[in-house]
């Protein structure tokens, strides 16, 4: 290995914090740089919609690098840096402020941001999206100082935050385009008891609505739904999804219809540039095809493959790189309740019911392919069932190929 | 010798030290938190016990090595 190479890790997100981990305990050992387009050191996203909305003290918590770490790691930090091209004939990333970053290896983990309604009204205060650490300090002081809240979107960052808010003495209410919450991503029959926590959690849902504008003189006092219906509010969070933070990567080899295009290594089409995280869809050999997963586990176990792979590249020892093979999981947390899904879940597949004996608040929902094969399961409140079932799937669709 | 510390306040049962290492890691049936399997752990390679340790969200495990 040559200690004269430079990569360059593009987000600072924990994709980004564990592909330079890797790089390291793969045994990189040239220049490797962080760009994160924040300001700030590192910081974990997935408690902005949990904790840290309800105690400051959690802010502390979710940092995922010190400054002392990253001098350990030997790693040069840019914050608050923005990359806005990347050059694959020069193999320069270009930033804001006119920086150069030429690079033998890159990274990138650009992550996702929040979709955007396009409706009248969104720029008045009190209309928030979530996704960054100022999002949401914004949002805990909103939360502190209001006593009705819309959640636009029933995706588990709004159901989250909603369940969270109820339990602070809001009257909150859900506003999704789905009939009920999570049915096309979970089906109806889990879409229904979800729900039905959700009411239980003291939180008002309205199906099959969008909104048609946030209404107020400055402040949102109203927001007014496509029935015409009204509801009154001092905060709406919009939480509709989030898109690829791509638009930097437009005209290079790099990009798909959706997101960076990446190989079973996670390389893109320029060599020694690979991605990870939200942003990257590549080809999945666990199910043959390309996936793009919008989750905290794939975000980590991705950065770690993709970075130990270019450490491979560099070293010119690009036939000993390991295929990144993945079995999606996630996890929400809605007040008490964990809910947990692992694999995927077949179209139209309802899934079989399971409930604990012992627990009431314990159940499962197993599903099925066509050869009665398990290849996904939703877990609420049962983590022991969940990891088995994660054992069971990853023991059958990793090995194969 | 190699001790994992297991901090059970912080344990919810994500699984994902189970996932990357199910020979030294489990969950509890009853209450979901987290099983170690200390002889497991002294034989396999270190890089794969950081990387287990390192899958959690909520930085529950931590490894002692004297």
């Amino acid at each position: 290995m040559n200690s004269l190479q430079t990569v360059v890790v593009v987000g600072a997100g924990v994709a980004g914090v564990r592909a330079i981990q890797s790089m390291r305990s793969s045994g990189f050992n040239g220049h490797l740089t962080l760009v994160g387009g924040e300001a700030g050191l590192p910081y974990d996203r997935p408690p902005l919609s949990k904790d840290f909305l309800l105690d400051e003290s959690v802010a502390a918590d979710i940092t995922l690098l010190s400054s002392e770490d990253l001098d350990t790691l030997g790693v040069e930090y840019l914050s608050g840096v923005r990359v806005e091209r990347l050059d694959p004939a020069e193999r320069v990333l270009h930033a804001d402020g006119g920086l150069r970053l030429p690079f033998d290896g890159a990274v990138l983990c650009p992550g996702a941001s929040p979709r955007r309604l396009s409706c009248p009204g969104t720029e008045l205060a009190g209309v928030r999206y979530l996704r960054t650490l100022d999002d949401a300090v914004a949002i805990r002081s909103l939360l502190s100082a209001g006593r009705r809240m819309i959640v636009v979107g029933g995706g588990f960052i709004g159901v989250e935050a909603a369940v969270l808010a109820a339990g602070l003495g809001l009257d909150v209410t859900v506003v999704d385009i789905q009939e009920m919450p999570f049915q096309v991503l979970l089906g109806r029959q889990a879409a229904d008891l979800l729900l039905r926590h959700l009411r239980k959690a003291g939180v008002k849902f309205v199906g099959g609505r969008v909104v048609a504008s946030f209404e107020g003189l400055d402040k949102l006092t109203t927001v007014t739904l496509n029935d015409g219906s009204r509801i009154d509010a001092d905060l709406a969070l919009v939480g509709i999804g989030a898109a690829p933070d791509v638009a930097w990567l437009a005209g290079t080899a790099v990009l798909s219809s959706d997101g960076i295009e990446a190989d079973e290594f996670c390389r893109t089409a320029i060599d020694g540039v690979y991605a990870a995280g939200d942003a990257c869809r590549w080809l999945n050999l666990a199910y043959g095809s390309p996936m793009r997963v919008e989750h905290w586990t794939n975000a980590i176990d991705q950065a770690t493959a993709a970075a130990a792979n270019l450490t491979c590249e560099l070293a010119g020892e690009a036939h000993s790189r390991t295929p990144y093979r993945a079995v999606p999981y996630f996890w929400s947390s809605q007040g008490a309740m964990l809910v947990q899904f692992v694999g995927v879940r077949p179209a139209g597949c309802e899934g079989e019911m399971e409930r604990s004996l012992q627990d009431e608040n314990r159940w499962a929902i197993t599903y099925r392919d066509q050869r009665g094969s398990l290849v996904g399961a939703l877990a609420v409140n049962w983590p022991a069932r969940a990891v088995r079932a994660r054992k069971d799937i990853r023991s059958r669709v990793l090995t194969a190929d | 010798m190699i001790r994992i510390v297991v901090d059970r306040t912080r344990c919810f049962g994500y699984g994902n030290c189970v996932a990357a290492l199910s020979e030294v890691f489990d969950l509890n049936d009853e209450d979901g938190v987290v099983l170690v399997d200390e002889e497991a752990a002294q034989t396999v390679a270190e890089r794969q016990l950081d990387a287990a340790v390192r899958s959690c969200p909520t930085n529950a495990l931590r490894i002692n090595r004297t």
